[in-house]
């Protein structure tokens, strides 16, 4: 088998990046699903009311506010103090 | 909202029925040997439970041992369909995990028939939040995307 033509199939490449997106995605969502049944869920009942379905609509916006408060944060913390290694090292 | 759990291509009999052809999804995986298929009806959403060998996540995609070159298309749907097994196969092993936190206190010789409600509930209710959460989820990196 060409080794050298599945890597260089266009086609497969672009499916791979695309399939690859897509399970991120997935992944996230599990993540969160975790995270936010531990704040949000109570008493498992016969529907999900809307005061928990708001609890995790608000889980998952602030749940993604943090990762980029996160990545800002850590992006000026660098800038100002040269490396984070530098930092770290104090 | 009814969400399929496992994708299957639209061109493939399954792709757009709601209520699986047990026979017909036996054929499908019939390549993983050694799959047990469990049948779990969550809400709309029929959850096909595959046990498999962990060896089976290393199928030769050739299927008849390595003759030669492979079919792009066959690959990608080959890869689809184990794309999805994994999914669904992660979705239950968190709802198992939650639903035994939320409804089996100290365990007895089995589940009495309080625990069985409880945990059909919460499966339901699991179900609901996650989709919820890939709706909400879905509407932030659009809102994102539009932003950029």
């Amino acid at each position: 088998m060409d080794s050298q033509g599945v890597t260089a199939d266009p086609q497969l490449q672009q499916f791979i990046e695309v399939e690859s997106q897509k399970q991120r995605f997935q992944q996230l969502v599990h993540q969160m699903t975790e995270v936010c049944w531990e704040k949000c869920m109570d008493k498992p009942g016969p529907k999900l009311d809307g005061r928990t379905e708001t609890c995790f609509v608000n889980c998952v916006e602030r749940f993604i506010d943090t990762s980029q408060f996160i990545l800002n944060r850590l992006e000026q913390t660098q800038r100002s103090k040269g490396s984070l290694s530098e930092s770290m090292s104090d | 909202m009814a969400q399929k759990e496992l994708h299957f291509p639209s061109s493939h009999p399954i792709g757009n029925s709601r209520v699986p052809d047990i026979q017909l999804l036996k054929d499908t995986f019939a390549q993983f040997h050694g799959a047990v298929f469990v049948c779990t009806h969550v809400g709309e959403i029929f959850i096909v439970h595959f046990g498999l060998r962990m060896d089976n996540f290393t199928t030769d995609y050739s299927g008849a041992g390595g003759s030669g070159k492979m079919d792009t298309g066959t690959i990608m749907e080959q890869v689809k369909v184990q794309i999805a097994v994994a999914n669904a196969q992660e979705l239950l092993q968190r709802m198992t995990d939650k639903c035994f936190k939320k409804c089996v206190g100290k365990p007895g010789s089995s589940l009495d028939n309080s625990e069985q409600k409880c945990i059909a509930m919460c499966m339901d209710r699991y179900m609901d939040a996650w989709n919820t959460v890939s709706r909400t989820y879905n509407s932030r990196l659009q809102r994102e995307r539009a932003r950029l």
